[in-house]
């Protein structure tokens, strides 16, 4: 027996390390507890603050009552997308931060599965912006 | 061989597979990743299992509907 177990809704982002393992994948600075950059000098603050060299403004994380990490940026003019979103992907996280989303998950993943000791290959493909990883469990 | 076939979606969806497993062997291999993942909201497609189990779904964790 096989089965597929697929989410309805976006998994939340609480993996503190992970997220930032991702981000950095990506190519971006993580700050801690500093201010996020955006248009015409406004500032916003961040518990964690990606700044990227291909983008003049920064992406904020905070955590919301629920413990779960959110995305404040200035997506003026599509500096933020371009570093951290899938070109095409129509959805508001998937088009602004779909890149970061799908690797943060592929993140907690990885980690999972060393954890265990399973060996782990991953793949993705840059149009889709999916990250499809296969995790060997037993021969 | 048995595995999961996990892709990870850029809207935040992750979806997860078992592969060559036996019985509930895939639901016990999936679980650690869906609690590590947060993934409390989901839909449950079984293969290759008994007619009952066929289009059944699970909200939340353990709660069965059909």
């Amino acid at each position: 027996m096989s089965h597929v177990t697929t989410t309805r809704s976006p998994i939340p982002i609480t993996d503190r390390a992970a997220l930032i393992s991702a981000a950095k994948k990506l190519g971006a600075e993580v700050l801690f507890n500093a201010e996020a950059r955006g248009w015409g000098g406004q500032m916003h603050h961040g518990e964690i603050v990606l700044r990227h060299k291909d983008s003049p403004y920064d992406v904020a994380l905070n955590r919301n009552s629920q413990g779960h990490y959110e995305f404040n940026a200035d997506l003026f003019g599509g500096h933020v997308a371009r570093v951290y979103g899938v070109p095409g992907d129509e959805t508001e996280l998937g088009g602004s931060y779909g890149r970061l989303v799908a690797l943060y998950g592929a993140e907690v993943g990885r980690k999972i599965a060393l954890l265990r000791g399973y060996q782990v290959k991953q793949a993705v493909d840059h149009q889709s912006g999916v990250i499809t990883q296969r995790v060997v469990i037993g021969r | 061989m048995t595995e999961l076939v996990i892709k990870y979606h850029p809207d935040g969806r992750v979806e997860i597979e078992g592969v060559g497993f036996v019985g509930q062997e895939c639901l016990q291999a999936s679980l650690p990743f869906e609690k590590a993942l947060g993934m409390e909201d989901v839909a449950r497609e079984m293969k290759d299992g008994p007619a009952a189990w066929q289009g059944q779904q699970v909200r939340g964790r353990g709660e069965v509907s059909s």
